[in-house]
């Protein structure tokens, strides 16, 4: 299996709300509320650290959770962060410079919930 | 929770001001039959100067957004400030300064159209039931419920999901 | 006594006052009406509402002198030049202007029809200089377009203004402007009224075609040629001065600018079909 390299973004404003990170994208606006979970993944994307080790040791070894099942949603929930232009996502490591994920022009009315 | 909506406002806030877009969904029904509840209005951090009478602004005050257009600008007796009026009210809003305009909306998304913003606002046809709105409130309840009808055609909201909160922007 | 006594508040800013004054900017040229008069500021933004703005960094100046020179007049203006100074002077303003600091000074009573002439007179210099002009014609936006309805008095500008349907944006029917810049031809709106007395829309388009109007039994659009329509424009360009290189510049640029746009004869009766013709 090869691996994948997470790094937040540059284009995102975050807040911190009674412990909980609040992140909006600059991309398209979505709001995210980071989940306890969310917020170690978000915090470990330094671009560098594979995520099977942020799996392992910080989210396995903190929660009793399978690792297989918790990789698989932490798959999922990168996936969606990248989406918004919130988390870059590589099978490279990622150097600070390339933190950018760029505005897109005349993209799709936001999602919201 | 109004820290919540404090926290959502100044993310909104910085995300304009440092990458010069952002999309707010609209509440409120001051600015119908322009903008309807439910909106996605998408904002533009726009020079100023380049602001017209006419133009539909994005301002913040006392915790809240305000998307209304400008009726005019002035510097009377002292710093420029900006005069906007909702187009479903009759009165004035208080002026806003410099720093409280935070961008200009450009378009407006409802259900899968995407309406530009410009000359088109100043048809006259649209300028006129702009008059009836503000004039008569069994006009305007009448295109509030037109509207209602009509977006029960559009697709569903789409579900909740974990980790993702709704974006909700209060205009006036 | 010493500067700790002196009475300043922790609280209080120094806050530079901006200069008193309106600016005006039409055209997408801003000039700043100074006046320390807080009844003519007034005056002045409630009749160029629209086309004030007050973040529009002045390029243009004119120091508003409320003294008025003599007695209120009907006359023209009378405008001519010496070194680089301008002069513009009718019975109710003298006015005097520096082309090249972009300064001048207006005395004048405190009503708005000198300060609108000195404003015409003015735009007019500015944009001979860079190939447009002012245009007794009524202009309209339409699909993205600009379109002008030249003619003399009565060739129908303002009626077909008032025929304008309502996807049509109507900029003036009395004075249009087009400026010229390395994209082309673009009309602006203005706030100089005509006989609708209504202030312009301030807004502008990328020219579209200039109509000269005729008033006939039908509504048909024929083509006009180069020479008569130059002669036709022309005619219309509003200009004040009879300096031998302005009014040449003038030319040259009526000739550009018929060379390098669509023009037509519009045959008209007075009925909204006419704007089925046009954009």
């Amino acid at each position: 299996m090869s691996e994948i390299y997470v790094a937040r973004s540059s284009t995102v404003a975050s807040r911190v709300l009674e412990g909980e990170i609040v992140i909006m994208s600059a991309t398209d606006s979505t709001l995210f509320s980071l989940s306890e979970v969310a917020t170690i993944i978000w915090q470990s994307a330094d671009g560098r650290t594979p995520l099977s080790e942020i799996v392992r040791s910080r989210i396995c070894a903190e929660f009793d959770v399978a690792p297989e099942a918790a990789y698989r949603d932490a798959e999922a929930f990168i996936d969606d962060l990248a989406r918004h232009g919130i988390l870059r996502v590589s099978s490279q490591p990622i150097e600070a410079g390339e933190r950018t994920t760029g505005i897109p022009v005349g993209s799709s009315p936001a999602r919201h919930a | 929770m109004q820290e919540r909506a404090a926290v959502e406002m100044a993310l909104a806030e910085e995300v304009l001001r440092s990458y010069g877009r952002l999309r707010i969904m609209a509440r409120g029904s001051s600015m119908i039959p322009t903008i309807f509840p439910g909106d996605i209005l998408f904002v533009e951090r726009d020079p100023l100067a380049r602001l017209r009478p006419g133009h539909i602004v994005l301002a913040s005050r006392g915790g809240r957004f305000f998307a209304h257009r400008v009726a005019r600008l002035t510097a009377l007796g002292g710093a420029p400030r900006v005069i906007t009026r909702g187009d479903a009210l009759c009165a004035e809003d208080p002026a806003f300064l410099h720093d409280e305009i935070l961008g200009r909306v450009t378009s407006v998304v409802r259900g899968q159209k995407q309406i530009q913003l410009g000359v088109q606002n100043v048809r006259r046809g649209s300028r006129i039931l702009r008059w009836a709105v503000r004039h008569s409130t069994v006009t305007a309840s009448g295109v509030l419920w037109l509207h209602a009808l009509r977006s029960r055609l559009w697709l569903p909201a789409p579900e909740m999901r974990t980790g993702i909160r709704a974006r909700l922007a209060e205009c006036l | 006594m010493s500067a700790i006594y002196s009475a300043t508040l922790p609280e209080s800013r120094v806050v530079a006052a901006p200069p008193a004054g309106v600016t005006v900017e039409i055209g997408g040229i801003p000039i700043f009406l100074r006046s320390s008069n807080p009844e003519f500021c007034g005056m002045i933004e409630q009749r160029y509402a629209g086309f004030v703005n007050p973040f529009a960094s002045a390029e243009y100046e004119f120091e508003i002198d409320l003294n008025p020179p003599a007695a209120p007049s009907d006359e023209d203006a009378r405008v001519w030049k010496k070194d680089n100074l301008w002069f513009f002077e009718r019975g109710d303003f003298h006015a005097e202007w520096d082309s090249r600091t972009r300064r001048g000074w207006v005395r004048q009573a405190p009503n708005p029809y000198a300060i609108d002439t000195v404003l015409r007179i003015v735009h007019s210099l500015v944009l001979a200089e860079e190939g447009g002009f002012l245009l007794h014609a009524a202009s309209a936006i339409r699909s993205g377009q600009s379109f002008l309805f030249t003619g003399v008095s009565g060739a129908g500008k303002t009626t077909i203004s008032r025929l304008a349907p309502s996807d049509a944006a109507v900029l003036t029917d009395e004075i249009s402007y087009i400026r010229r810049d390395p994209g082309g031809y673009r009309a602006y709106g203005t706030p100089f009224a005509g006989e609708l007395a209504r202030v312009g829309e301030n807004l502008s388009a990328p020219f579209g075609a200039l109509y000269f109007l005729v008033q006939g039994p039908v509504n048909k659009i024929e083509p006009i040629d180069d020479r008569a329509a130059t002669r036709a424009l022309l005619r219309n360009i509003l200009f004040f001065s009879h300096d031998e290189q302005l009014v040449k510049r003038v030319f040259d640029s009526a000739f550009e600018f018929i060379a390098g746009v669509t023009t037509a004869r519009l045959i008209f009766t007075p009925d909204e079909r006419v704007w089925r013709l046009i954009g």
